[in-house]
C-alpha cells in the first residue's frame, strides 16, 4: 500500500472543500470494504482519503414528504435490519442482507455499493426498481440524478470529482406491490453476484391485468439496467405465462453479459430469463396471485 | 465381549487448545526474532519463458532494502522438494532456487530481503525484468501432442506406469461392458494459515529453520543436501500448523528462505499472501480418467480397466508417486479379477501439482464411483445392491500391493449406512419434477493406514516419567491440527491410567526427536499411535518393577489404576502413587523412569468410509445444495471422538467444494483465474448441511486399540456422493468436475433436445 | 496521526502512519498477534475483531478509523484468566482444530451474542459466514456457540 493522506472532515462543508480543493488524486472511504481491497492490491493510488464514515449527516433512514431517504454512510447491516424499509420496500434490505457476510455489512455503506460502480453491486437493481434518485453535492451545489442514468461504465458513473454522493431517495411505494429481489451468488454468503435483479410489480383491481411493473438486473451489463422494454410489454397486459414469457425473452435481448471467472455470458443469459419469470410469480403471488409457468 | 475404554472413545481439546481460543499461540506469522528480516517473491507472471535480464536499481532504492536475489545471484544447483530421504526412488531434482527458465505463472523469479515486509513489497514491485516468452502447454494434451517444446529437460512425461492383475474369469453369463470418463480439477488447500518460514543462520555456520512442516526429517533432507552441509549443522523446528491437507508436505520455501538467511547472516521470513499460497505453492492434480468395466448381467464386475492422466504442473514434486497412488485404490475397494490401470503423470505451464489429502483416491475413486453409479442405472440395480455384490471383504488381499486389507469393513459400513440413511425409501422417492429437484448419492472410498509395503514407516519415540509423575513424551508430533499430541496423550493414558494433562507432548525437532519421516499417507494414529502405545506399555512395565522392588511384591500381582499401583491378591490392599514410584527410583534405586522404542509398522489394513448425499438442484439456476449428509467409517477404534466427528465435517465441506464450486481454472494464457479467496469459493457456514458421522468400531487392526486412520479416507468418497445424488435428481451422467450451475443447465438443456429428437 | 482508541479495556495513544490497517496496528504496534491474516481482502474472517460492538474485518478499516473506538480482540475475551463460556465451549465441544480460524470465529461469535443472546442455528451461521474454516466443516463451531448462548441462561 502506497503513502497517502488521510482526514476525516467533521461536516459535509468540510468534506465538500476537501474534495475540491487541490488537483490531487483523491479517493473518499467510507466502509472501506472495497477501497481497503483495491489499496491493497495497487488498483488505486490516492493521495488524499477522505473519511467520512463519521458524518452523522449522512447517515440514517427516514420518510420526507413522500420519499424515503438514505443517508449514504448507513451500513448495509442498518438497512437489512431497518423496520420502515422492511415495511415498505422489503427488496432492498433483501439486497442489503445479500451482500458479502456480516463483517462487510457492518462496515460497507449503501453509498459505498452505488458509488463504486461495480456491475454486480446488489443494492443497485433494488434501488433502480424502486425509481431511486442519487442526491450529489459538491460546494455551494446540489443536484440530483435518477440512479439509471449516473452509470456509465463498470467503475465509471457521473459523480464529478468534486462531488460527493450524500443520500438516496425514492418515492414511497404506495399501494399494494408485490417485490423480489434475487440473486445468484456461487454459495449463500461472501458470493459476488452473477446475476441480481429486482421486480417490483402492482395489479389492476381486477387482479386479472398488471399495472405499474419495474425490473431492473445487474451484473449482465457494464451497468445495472432498467429493462423498460420489458416493463412496457407487461404493463396494462393480462396476467398470463405468455406475456410474462414474452418479457424474459425481451430481458434476455436487452442484457449483454460477458463471460468472466463467475460463470459464462451464455449461462448469465439463459440464467437471467428463468430468474426474472420466477421472480415476476412470486411478487405475482405476494399480491395473492399464483400463476403456473 | 465389550472392552471398558477410560479415556479412549471420549473427547479431548486438541493440542495447545487454549492457547489456540486465547489467541496466545504463536504460528510461523507471529513469530518475530531480534533483527529478523521480511523476504517477498517475485513470482512469474508467464506461463514459460527465459528470465533474460533484471534490473533491480529502482528497487534497491527503496529505504530498508538489504539484498536482491535472482537465478543471476543464486547457486543453480538442482534439488527436488520432495526428497524426504537421500536414496529416496522417483524423486526429481528438477528446479533450483530461482527460475533461469520459468515454468508457470507462479514461478519464483526473484526475492526482496528487506527491514520490512512493506519495503520487501514495494521493491518487488519495482524490479523491471525482461523475459524471452517461450511457448506455453497448458494441459497435458498439449504437453503429449507438442513433445518438440520440452518443459523439463526430461521431456514432457514424468513418469508412465502399468498394472496389470489378475484374468477375467470364464463365464456363462451375458456380460456387458461400459465406459465413462471423469475429469477433476485443480483444488487449492486452502489452509487459512498462509505458508512461510523463518531461517537463521549463526556465526558457527549452524541453519535453524522454523516452518509449519509436514515433516522436519524431509526439511532438513532438502536443505542440508542443496547447501552441501552436515545434518548435524541443519537444525529444523516444527512450528505450529494453522491447517494444511498435505499443502505444507514437500519442501518449497524452505531451501530459498534459508539461502537469504545465509547470505544476509539474519533471520528472514517468508510469508506469502494468499494470491502466493494459490499460484505459487501446491495444488491437487487435475487427474482425467477413463473407465471400461465388464460386468454379469447379474451384477459380477469381471473387469476394469482405467486409464488416468496426471497434470503434474511445471515441476514433479509428489506427482510420480502420486500418479501410481492411483492403481493402488480401486483393488482395495472392490474385488475385481482382472484389473488393469495405465497411467502417467505429465508436465505442464501450469501451477505446481502435489500432495493432497487422500493422494490418489479422490481423484480415482471419484472416478470408480461415478462410473460404478452409471454402470448401476444401466443394470437397472439399486447401486447400494450392485457395490454390496462386488465390495472387498475382511482380510481379502490387495492384489495390487499384495498386502492383506485387514479387518476390511466397508460392506458393513454400507448396509448400516444405508439403513440409518433411510436410503431404499429415499432412492425409490419421486421428487423429480418441478423446478427443485431432489436426489441421493452413495459412494465408497478406500485408502491405508500408514506407508507400510511403500516406503519407510517407522517412528522413534521417548516417553519418561518425571520425578512428580507426570510424563513427558518426546516424539516427533507434526500436528497438523487434528490434535496428534492429543492422541498420543490419549493412548498413553488408557496404558497408564493417567490424567491426559499430566502428559506433555513435543512437536518435532531434529536436533532433540526421534526420527520419525512426517505426517502423510494416513500414518500417524496407526504407526505413531502404536509406538506410543508401546513405549507406554514399556514404562508401565518399568512402573511395576520398581513398585515390585518398593512393596516386595512380585510385579505379577500388581496392577495400575488411577495413576497408582496397587497390590492385588492380598487381604488388605495396598497402593504406592506414581510419583512415589518415580521419585524413589531416582532418589533410592537409582534408576530413571523411561521408555524408548523404534515402531516399525508391518502392516497396512484399508480404511473405509462410504457416504451418502442428498441435493436439491435449483433448475432455473444450475445450483445445487446439499442438504443432508451421512459419513460412515470403519475407524477400528474411536481415540477422540469429537475431533473425529469434526475431521469428517471438514472432509465433506472439502469434498462438496470438490464436487461442486472449488476449482483453480487456468486461462488461455496460462494465468490463473481464482487467485483470491473472493473468487475460488468454499463452502461457507451457510451453505453446509447437516453432516452426520457413524463410526464402525471393530477393533479388528494392529493400531493402538484397533484404531485405524480417518484424516484422509474421510474426503475419498464425498464428491462422488455429491454428484452421483445430482445425476440420480436430474437423470444425468456428469462427470466433469467441479458440477458448476453453467454445467448443470447445459446438461438439462440437452436432455430436453434429445427427448424432443 | 496521533490516534486515542481502546482495546480490550486498555486505553492507547498511537502515532500511525494513515496507510496503516487496523490489524497490523494490533498485530505490530500493540503485539496482539492473535488476530489472523489469512486472505487480507475480507474474505476468510480470521481478523474479524469487535469494533464499537460489532464485527469487522480487521484488514480492511484503516488504522486511523480506529480513533475515538473501542476493540475487543481475541486476548479481551478471558477476564482475569477465566476464559469466556464461548472460549470454554469451543474446547469442549472439538469447535477448535488447527486454531487459525479460532480467533476470528470467536469474535464473530461474541458479536452475536453481545447483539442477541439466543440465536437460532441459522442467525449462527449467518453470523459465522464470513468467517472460513477449513478444518472442522461448521458443526462442531455452532453446536459449540449454541452451547455458549445456552449456557448464559442459568
Amino acid at each position: 500500500m502506497k503513502k497517502f493522506k488521510y482526514v476525516k472532515p467533521k461536516t459535509i462543508e468540510d468534506a465538500l472543500e476537501y474534495l475540491d480543493e487541490n488537483a490531487d488524486e483523491k479517493k473518499v472511504i467510507a466502509g472501506g470494504t472495497d477501497l481497503m481491497v483495491k489499496l491493497r492490491n495497487n488498483k488505486t493510488d490516492p493521495d488524499l482519503i477522505i473519511d467520512i464514515s463519521e458524518l452523522e449527516e449522512l447517515k440514517g433512514i427516514y420518510r420526507k414528504d413522500g420519499f424515503i431517504v438514505i443517508g449514504a454512510a448507513t451500513t448495509l447491516t442498518e438497512i437489512a435490519e431497518s423496520p420502515l424499509l422492511k415495511k415498505y420496500c422489503p427488496i432492498l434490505p433483501q439486497a442489503a442482507a445479500s451482500i458479502g457476510a456480516v463483517q462487510i455489512r457492518n462496515r460497507g455503506t449503501i453509498g459505498g455499493n452505488v458509488a463504486n460502480a461495480s456491475p454486480s453491486a446488489d443494492t443497485v437493481p433494488a434501488l433502480v426498481a424502486l425509481g431511486a434518485e442519487a442526491t450529489l453535492m459538491s460546494r455551494g451545489q446540489e443536484r440530483k440524478i435518477a440512479l439509471e442514468e449516473i452509470y456509465i461504465g463498470p467503475g465509471k458513473t457521473l459523480i464529478k470529482p468534486n462531488e460527493l454522493l450524500t443520500s438516496l431517495s425514492f418515492p414511497e411505494p404506495k399501494g399494494s406491490w408485490g417485490g423480489v429481489f434475487f440473486k445468484l451468488g456461487k454459495r449463500k454468503a461472501q458470493a459476488i453476484s452473477i446475476v441480481n435483479g429486482a421486480v417490483q410489480i402492482t395489479v389492476d383491481d381486477s387482479r386479472s391485468r398488471f399495472k405499474d411493473v419495474r425490473i431492473a438486473l445487474g451484473a449482465v451489463a457494464p451497468t445495472a439496467l432498467r429493462i423498460r422494454e420489458a416493463e412496457e410489454s407487461l404493463m396494462d397486459r393480462e396476467i398470463s405465462c405468455e406475456n410474462i414469457k414474452k418479457a424474459a425473452e425481451i430481458v434476455k435481448s436487452k442484457i449483454s453479459p460477458i463471460t468472466d471467472v463467475r460463470a459464462t455470458a451464455e449461462y448469465r443469459r439463459e440464467v437471467s430469463g428463468n430468474l426474472f419469470i420466477q421472480a415476476v410469480c412470486d411478487s405475482l403471488g405476494q399480491l395473492g396471485i399464483s400463476i403456473s409457468m | 465381549m465389550k472392552k471398558e475404554f477410560k479415556y479412549v472413545g471420549r473427547t479431548f481439546p486438541p493440542d495447545h487448545g487454549v492457547r489456540k481460543v486465547t489467541g496466545d499461540l504463536d504460528y510461523c506469522c507471529d513469530v518475530k526474532m531480534p533483527n529478523m528480516l521480511y523476504a517477498k517473491l517475485l513470482l512469474s507472471p508467464i506461463p514459460h519463458g527465459i528470465v533474460k535480464q533484471i534490473n533491480t536499481s529502482r528497487a534497491e532504492k527503496v529505504p530498508g532494502v538489504i539484498k536482491i536475489f535472482s537465478h543471476f545471484n543464486s547457486p543453480n544447483k538442482m534439488f527436488s522438494t520432495y526428497r524426504i530421504i537421500p536414496g529416496q526412488q522417483m524423486c526429481f531434482e528438477d528446479e533450483t532456487l530461482f527460475a533461469e527458465r520459468v515454468k508457470y505463472v507462479g514461478d519464483r523469479v526473484a526475492a526482496v530481503v528487506a527491514t520490512s515486509l512493506a519495503a520487501a513489497r514495494e521493491a518487488v514491485s519495482l524490479i523491471d525484468i525482461e523475459y524471452e516468452e517461450l511457448p506455453a502447454l497448458l494441459t497435458p494434451e498439449e504437453a503429449l501432442n507438442n513433445r518438440e517444446v520440452k518443459i523439463q529437460p526430461r521431456g514432457n512425461v514424468v513418469h508412465e506406469y502399468v498394472v496389470d492383475v489378475g484374468d477375467v474369469p470364464p463365464t456363462t453369463e451375458d456380460c456387458i461392458t461400459m465406459e465413462s470418463e471423469t475429469q477433476t480439477q485443480r483444488i487449492h488447500h486452502a489452509a487459512i494459515e498462509p505458508h512461510g518460514c523463518i531461517a537463521y543462520y549463526d556465526t558457527a555456520g549452524k541453519l535453524t529453520i522454523w516452518t509449519p512442516t509436514q515433516s522436519v526429517y524431509g526439511v532438513r533432507t532438502v536443505v542440508a543436501e542443496l547447501f552441501d552441509m552436515n545434518y548435524s549443522d541443519v537444525r529444523v523446528i516444527k512450528l505450529p500448523i494453522g491447517g494444511s491437507f498435505g499443502g505444507k508436505q514437500e519442501f518449497l520455501f524452505e531451501p530459498v528462505t534459508s539461502f537469504m538467511a545465509m547470505e544476509t547472516k539474519r533471520p528472514v521470513k517468508l510469508i506469502l499472501d494468499r494470491e502466493e499460497c494459490i499460484i505459487h505453492t501446491r495444488v491437487r492434480p487435475p487427474v482425467k480418467t477413463r473407465i471400461k468395466t465388464t460386468v454379469t448381467k447379474s451384477g459380477k464386475l469381471l473387469e476394469l480397466i482405467a486409464d488416468s492422466t496426471l497434470d503434474s504442473g511445471a515441476y514433479a514434486g509428489a506427482s510420480p508417486d502420486y500418479v501410481a497412488t492411483l492403481s493402488q485404490k480401486v483393488c482395495k475397494l472392490y474385488r475385481i479379477p482382472h484389473y488393469r490401470h495405465s497411467g502417467r503423470a505429465v508436465y505442464t505451464n501450469t501451477v505446481r501439482s502435489g500432495g493432497s489429502r487422500g493422494w490418489g483416491a479422490p481423484e480415482i475413486i471419484t472416478a470408480v464411483e461415478i462410473h460404478m453409479d452409471q454402470l448401476a442405472k444401466k443394470l437397472g440395480m439399486d447401486p447400494v445392491e450392485f457395490r454390496l455384490q462386488n465390495l472387498v471383504h475382511p482380510y481379502d488381499m490387495d492384489p495390487v500391493v499384495q498386502l492383506s486389507l485387514g479387518d476390511a469393513r466397508v460392506i458393513e459400513c454400507l448396509q448400516k449406512g444405508a439403513e440409518a440413511f433411510r436410503w431404499k425409501e429415499r432412492y425409490n422417492s419421486q421428487d423429480k419434477q418441478g423446478r427443485y429437484r431432489r436426489g441421493v448419492g452413495v459412494a465408497c472410498g478406500a485408502h491405508k493406514n500408514g506407508m507400510y509395503g511403500g516406503f519407510i514407516d517407522s517412528t522413534s519415540m521417548v516417553l519418561k516419567m518425571n520425578e512428580d509423575g507426570s510424563l513427558n513424551l518426546n516424539a516427533s508430533i507434526h500436528d497438523v491440527g487434528c490434535g496428534i499430541g492429543t492422541v498420543m496423550k490419549i493412548i498413553i493414558a488408557e496404558v497408564l491410567d493417567i490424567d491426559p494433562a499430566l502428559i506433555t507432548v513435543t512437536e518435532a525437532d531434529t536436533e532433540y526427536t526421534g526420527y520419525d519421516p512426517g505426517v502423510y499417507g494416513s500414518r500417524v494414529t496407526y504407526v505413531v499411535g502404536a509406538c506410543a502405545k508401546k513405549v507406554a506399555e514399556m514404562l508401565k512395565e518399568q512402573i511395576l518393577e520398581n513398585a515390585a522392588l518398593i512393596l516386595g511384591k512380585p510385579k505379577e500381582y500388581l496392577r495400575v489404576e488411577k495413576g497408582c499401583v496397587y497390590t492385588v491378591g492380598e487381604a488388605e490392599k495396598r497402593v504406592i502413587s506414581y510419583q512415589e514410584i518415580a521419585e524413589k527410583a531416582i532418589r533410592e534405586n537409582f534408576r530413571s523412569l523411561n521408555a524408548a522404542y523404534t515402531y516399525h509398522s508391518s502392516s497396512n489394513p484399508g480404511s473405509y468410509s462410504v457416504q451418502f448425499a442428498e441435493v436439491v438442484v435449483d433448475t432455473v439456476t444450475g445450483l445445487t445444495s446439499v442438504t443432508d449428509f451421512l459419513a460412515v467409517s470403519d475407524i477400528g477404534r474411536a481415540l477422540n471422538r469429537g475431533m473425529i466427528e469434526g475431521q469428517f465435517q471438514g472432509a465433506v465441506q472439502m469434498g462438496i467444494g470438490y464436487a461442486l464450486c472449488e476449482e483453480v481454472r487456468i486461462d488461455e494464457k496460462g494465468r490463473p483465474l481464482n487467485n483470491s479467496f473472493a473468487n475460488y469459493h468454499m463452502l461457507t457456514a451457510l451453505d453446509m448441511p447437516d453432516v452426520k458421522v457413524l463410526l464402525i468400531e471393530h477393533e479388528g487392526d494392529e493400531g493402538p486399540f484397533g484404531a485405524k486412520s480417518i484424516g484422509e479416507i474421510s474426503t475419498v468418497p464425498t464428491a462422488a456422493a455429491v454428484i452421483n445424488a445430482v445425476n440420480n435428481a436430474l437423470g444425468t451422467s456428469l462427470s466433469d468436475l467441479p458440477v458448476t450451475p453453467d454445467k448443470i443447465l447445459a446438461a438439462l438443456a440437452e436432455q430436453k433436445r434429445v427427448r424432443v429428437c | 496521526m496521533l490516534i486515542e482508541f481502546k482495546v480490550n479495556g486498555k486505553s492507547y495513544q498511537i502515532d500511525v502512519c494513515p496507510s496503516m490497517r487496523l490489524i497490523d496496528l494490533l498485530r505490530d504496534e500493540l503485539g496482539l498477534t492473535g488476530t489472523k491474516e489469512g486472505c487480507g481482502e475480507g474474505e476468510c474472517g480470521s481478523c474479524t475483531v469487535i469494533m464499537d460492538e460489532k464485527a469487522v474485518n480487521s484488514c480492511l478499516v484503516l488504522a486511523p478509523q480506529v480513533d475515538g473506538k473501542e476493540i475487543i480482540t481475541v486476548e479481551g475475551l478471558a477476564e482475569d484468566g477465566q476464559l469466556d463460556s464461548l472460549q470454554q465451549k469451543f474446547l469442549e465441544h472439538s469447535a477448535v482444530e488447527c486454531g487459525f480460524c479460532t480467533p476470528g470465529m470467536l469474535m464473530s461469535a461474541k458479536a452475536l451474542l453481545m447483539k442477541n443472546p439466543h440465536p437460532t442455528d441459522e442467525e449462527i451461521r449467518t453470523a459465522i459466514a464470513g468467517n472460513l474454516c477449513r478444518c472442522a466443516g461448521y458443526a462442531k463451531i455452532v453446536a459449540a456457540i449454541k452451547a455458549a448462548a445456552d449456557s448464559t441462561d442459568q
